[in-house]
């Protein structure tokens, strides 16, 4: 399980995180919602320990963040993490040299599900083309834990439907799954649990299944109550 | 142990390959500077001292007991100028690569910062690669050096007929040029030179990391403490070398060490506690 309690954290003298707190729990898709600017990428960055917090605490597996975490727990930013003048092939040949646990037959099998060229340059991926990338480097981990900034950013409707089933495949099964986006339309069907975010606090957490059992909302209607009033 | 070990050499070679251009580009650009002008002053001179001899009616041999022969470091001499533009570009580009070598992994369209930050190794190892490479660079550079100092005198050779050459060893050559600098010849010269230059790039190093944790903050405070440190070293530098001044050579060397020794631990220090908890992309 993923533990995030109470973190805070202030850029300049903006409070972009209020004491946020939230789980995610393995074998779930959680997805963190807001609009831009909610503060969403900045939990993620803190999770993986990309910014330092000014308070609160995160644990992944019961653990603090360390260099040996990072074999259980992988994130896809919403940007492309490879030089531009590697070729597809040079990053897999990277992951393959630092991670343990790459898988690179799930790697391949990833590359022919996204018809990825091997010989293509990162450099000259298109946005949609970069993010299937981003997803295999992500996904061809042997990780308990996903994290993924805004998959559907900026992506055409095709890549976006691929890249959706991503998330009903055995890909997902078993791993704990945390998504950020503000285009929920996409996996609304898909998620298990919501954390809603505004201006760096969480405003609702809730089981989407439970949501719609008990009172007969989707999370977009959640959505509709907690930031248009 | 093993595994980061394989990892640090792993990352080295990422960075070595990633500035093998600017690299094989500025040997490149240093070997045609010193040769191509050595060759073309050499040619001057020749034509100069044949129209002489043609006026005179001398021969080579006669020539050099008059004139004393053509040295090779009296037309090395005449490339004090551009020698001197070839080396300062090498110190330009591998001061500016210093930085260049951390900011490229933060902007532009990829941010390799995130993949760097997320290895699953202890995050000094990236600095680490990047100071072997660093080191790298240099001392190809200053290897290089060394090939083309051996060229000019195979070109001296070559060039300059036997009558008008005056021998001299290839130690000899290097001493009594500027490049003595750059190429010390005695190890306790190689040492401070090297040492010195290792403290600069160290305090580089620190001085990016602490920019992109505390931006503006970071970038100014580390740019105080690397003046700071630098002055320090080339007052006590400048001191050594001044006979008025009110300690022995020999103090001030040992106290230069010593201030070399405490800036690069701290820049070390300093560098591992930043990638450790404070940096961020």
């Amino acid at each position: 399980m993923i533990e995030v309690s109470d973190i805070r954290k202030k850029y300049r003298r903006k409070q972009v995180l209020g004491g946020v707190s939230f789980q995610a729990q393995k074998g779930q898709i959680t997805s963190l919602i807001g609009l831009n600017g909610a503060g969403k990428s900045t939990v993620l960055k803190a999770i993986m320990g990309l910014t330092p917090i000014d308070g609160g605490s995160i644990r992944i597996g019961g653990q603090a963040i360390s260099p040996a975490a990072y074999n259980t727990i992988a994130f896809i930013p919403d940007r492309l993490t490879m030089p531009g003048s590697m070729r597809l092939r040079d990053g897999l040949q990277f992951m393959a040299d630092f991670y343990p646990r790459w898988n690179p037959a799930r790697a391949e099998d990833l590359m022919s599900f996204f018809r990825l060229e091997r010989g293509e340059k990162i450099g000259r991926l298109s946005k949609g083309t970069a993010m299937k990338f981003n997803l295999v480097l992500g996904m061809a981990q042997d990780v308990d834990y996903v994290l993924m900034d805004e998959p559907f950013s900026g992506i055409d409707l095709f890549s976006r439907e691929l890249i959706a089933e991503v998330f009903t495949s055995q890909l997902v099964e078993d791993r704990g799954v945390l998504i950020t986006t503000h285009e929920i339309g996409d996996i609304e069907h898909l998620i298990d649990h919501a954390v809603l975010l505004d201006q760096g606090r969480v405003v609702r957490d809730f089981d989407c299944e439970q949501m719609r059992e008990e009172h007969g909302k989707s999370v977009i209607d959640v959505m509709r109550e907690v930031y248009r009033g | 142990m093993k595994t980061n070990l394989i990892a640090l050499l792993k990352l080295a070679d990422l960075e070595i390959r990633r500035f093998r251009g600017i690299l094989l580009g500025l040997m490149a650009l240093v070997a045609l500077i010193q040769l191509g002008g050595l060759s073309m002053v050499t040619r001057t001179r020749l034509s100069q001292i044949e129209s002489q001899i043609e006026r005179s009616g001398m021969t080579l041999a006669e020539f050099k007991l008059q004139n004393s022969g053509l040295s090779l470091l009296e037309l090395l001499g005449e490339l004090d100028g551009v020698t001197g533009v070839a080396i300062a570009c090498c110190i330009v580009v591998v001061a500016a690569y210093t930085l260049i070598i951390w900011y490229r992994d933060w902007f532009g369209r990829a941010s390799f910062a995130y993949r760097l930050l997320m290895l699953p190794h202890p995050r000094f190892l990236l600095y680490l690669s990047k100071l072997a490479a660093i080191l790298t660079f240099v001392f190809s550079l200053f290897a290089w050096q060394i090939v083309i100092v051996a060229g000019q005198m195979l070109l001296y050779h070559v060039q300059i007929p036997h009558q008008l050459r005056i021998e001299r060893t290839f130690i000899d050559t290097i001493r009594s040029t500027d490049l003595v600098i750059f190429i010390p010849v005695r190890l306790t010269e190689f040492l401070l030179v090297y040492g010195l230059g290792l403290v600069i790039v160290l305090l580089l190093f620190t001085t990016a990391l602490l920019e992109r944790s505390y931006r503006l903050k970071g970038l100014l405070g580390g740019l105080a403490l690397s003046a700071a440190a630098f002055v320090l070293l080339v007052w006590l530098w400048a001191g050594a070398e001044d006979r008025g001044s009110f300690l022995y050579p020999t103090e001030l060397l040992a106290l230069f060490i010593g201030v070399l020794l405490v800036s690069a631990a701290a820049a070390l220090w300093l560098g591992w506690r930043l990638l450790r908890g404070k940096v961020s992309v």
